[in-house]
């Protein structure tokens, strides 16, 4: 079964050619990153003009990548919400357009949990109950997956998502946008590593918040005596990379899962990937970069979990940017 | 057998606007009014529109749509849904601007080569407008000044002598349209393209606002030979995105 994936909830425009669910016959993406980069973050009415030039691009190219015709595709799915009003329409209706003219049914996609089911594009297919953690720029969740479609939101960000601060700390320290790789890299590089920086735990419960630590990083770097911004980037991320695998670890020993999922653009950063390796008790699986950043792959691959959901394209269906999340409890 | 036919989608404003041609004919066309959300039941219309026609999707040849300017949201979701019907059909698509589908019906009653103003308002007290004119029966209309934006005043202030008016003449464009002794060009009766009747090609329409808009795109994107690559279309915005430059 082939379905066609549409995602453009941000800002990268992504189609993608997804069979049953579990293998990736195409994968495109045209990112605004660099665009983007010039604001130091996304003007929304910037993202939403740009998703519909690159559109149509996008779409050909996966379907010539995946070596498939229209006939070959049994549906096509696009990402409703979470995400920026602009972005998600010019997505939506494009693959609403799509499908109609083909008489394709479209089915309706949650992008936190297309993160999470990009971890079943691996070659290995994780065991359920599942903890799952989503980190992107937009994102910080946590989550428990009973089954496919089936999740309890254990706790979120209560301020900043995590790739929000990890942006943020990149403008303070004059790395440019996106600040992830920026910040990592510069971190690498730091030659002493005994900077601590707050951590808030939030005891008791499985929120983050990431406000404190970016304003303990605007302190530090405005102090008279502010130590080299590699070390003030090393120890920033160390505390990032703390909680959340502390915090993952805990709520994967207490709710006795059988694997960690960790998705969405940071968990592409290295040092958070290893730390919540080194902490997790059961098996951790992380998509490979390419899968963690938005893609459409990730939307097709959920929507093959959700085919009951399945309507024809000309029936109404509106764009959810708050929150689709209609299986979270 | 199977036909080959034209379909032209308006969602430039909140009167959403659709037909179907096969050659000269119009087999059916449906106008609504929608409050907030265009995407919601663009489709749903449309399937109508075809069923109306006892049309199939794949008798459709080409698809012009309204590019605008106009409400952003509204003209993303109709050219949006335009693109990605014309790429899975194969069939090529053309953008048609939005002050020349309001411009033509008067164009199409006024001596050659006199100009007509269309306009719309923008909000944010701007005047989104444009000037065309039609030097020869059967020929796609001249632009005669770009679309644009600005105050009425400036409005008023540039438009060619001896216009006429199409489209949303605001109070704020007559006020400054009087004041610059100008009144006269415009026909009271005159707003969102109540052109008169008959056209070159048959059809028209004095009706209501901006009434056989979806038609007349479809008349306009083939006088202008203006079908192509669905990629090729974009939306006209006469304003740059609002940028706010970050403190630090």
């Amino acid at each position: 079964m082939l379905i066609l994936g549409i995602e453009s909830s941000c800002d990268e425009t992504a189609a993608a050619v997804v069979a049953d669910g579990r293998r990736v016959r195409s994968n495109v993406v045209a990112s605004q990153q660099l665009l983007h980069a010039e604001t130091g973050g996304v003007v929304p009415e910037v993202a939403a003009r740009e998703h519909l030039r690159a559109l149509p691009l996008v779409v050909r190219q996966a379907l010539r990548e995946a070596e498939c015709d229209w006939d070959d595709l049994d549906y096509v799915a696009a990402t409703v919400g979470p995400g920026l009003p602009g972005a998600l329409l010019v997505g939506l209706n494009g693959a609403r357009g799509l499908a109609y003219a083909r008489g394709l049914s479209l089915i309706p996609v949650d992008h936190i949990e297309g993160h999470v089911c990009a971890n079943w594009l691996l070659d290995d297919e994780p065991p359920l109950p599942a903890l799952a953690l989503v980190i992107s720029g937009g994102h910080t969740e946590l989550l428990l997956m009973e089954d496919h479609g089936r999740y309890q939101r254990l706790g979120g960000t209560r301020d900043d998502a995590a790739g929000e601060a990890f942006d943020k700390v990149a403008r303070l320290l004059d790395l440019g946008y996106p600040g992830g790789p920026p910040v990592s890299r510069l971190a690498a590089t730091a030659p002493e590593r005994r900077l601590k920086l707050p951590r808030a735990w939030l005891s008791g419960s499985d929120d983050f918040s990431f406000s404190g630590l970016k304003t303990a990083v605007l302190h530090t770097v405005q102090a008279p005596d502010a130590p080299p911004a590699a070390e003030v980037a090393w120890a920033f991320e160390e505390s990032v990379a703390d909680v959340l695998s502390k915090k993952a670890a805990r709520a994967a020993e207490r709710e006795g899962v059988a694997s960690v999922l960790v998705a969405g653009g940071v968990a592409a950063n290295r040092r958070i990937r290893e730390r919540i390796e080194e902490r997790s008790s059961v098996p951790v699986f992380i998509p490979p970069p390419d899968l963690c950043t938005d893609n459409a792959a990730m939307i097709a691959a959920a929507a093959f979990r959700h085919l009951d959901d399945a309507r024809p394209a000309e029936a109404p269906l509106d764009i959810r940017p708050m929150a689709y999340r209609s299986r979270v409890r | 057998m199977s036909r080959a036919l034209d379909l032209g989608i308006d969602t430039a404003s909140d009167d959403i606007a659709l037909a179907l041609l096969e050659g000269d004919v119009i087999l059916a066309e449906r106008r609504w009014h929608v409050a907030q959300n265009v995407s919601l039941d663009l489709l749903g219309g449309l399937d109508t529109l075809l069923r109306d026609a006892s049309a199939e999707r794949d008798e459709l040849a080409r698809i012009a749509v309204d590019i605008g300017p106009g409400g952003y949201g509204g003209l993303r979701a109709g050219v949006a849904t335009a693109q990605g019907m014309a790429i899975a059909l194969d069939v090529p698509l053309a953008g048609v601007v939005r002050l020349e589908v309001d411009a033509y019906p008067l164009l199409v009653g006024t001596r050659l080569g006199a100009p007509v103003v269309a306009v719309h308002d923008a909000g944010r007290s701007g005047i989104a407008w444009a000037a065309y004119a039609l030097r020869a029966a059967n020929t796609a209309p001249e632009t005669v000044v770009e679309p644009r934006i600005g105050t009425p005043e400036e409005c008023a202030a540039a438009a060619p002598a001896g216009t006429r008016w199409a489209g949303e003449l605001t109070e704020p464009l007559l006020d400054a349209l009087v004041t610059r002794g100008r009144a006269g060009e415009v026909e009271r009766d005159t707003t969102r393209a109540s052109g008169e009747t008959g056209d070159a090609l048959g059809g028209g329409d004095a009706g209501t606002a901006h009434g056989r808009s979806a038609v007349d795109l479809v008349r306009l994107a083939r006088l202008h030979e203006a079908y192509g690559d669905p990629a090729g279309v974009d939306v006209v915005y006469l304003r740059p995105p609002p940028i706010t430059r970050p403190n630090r």
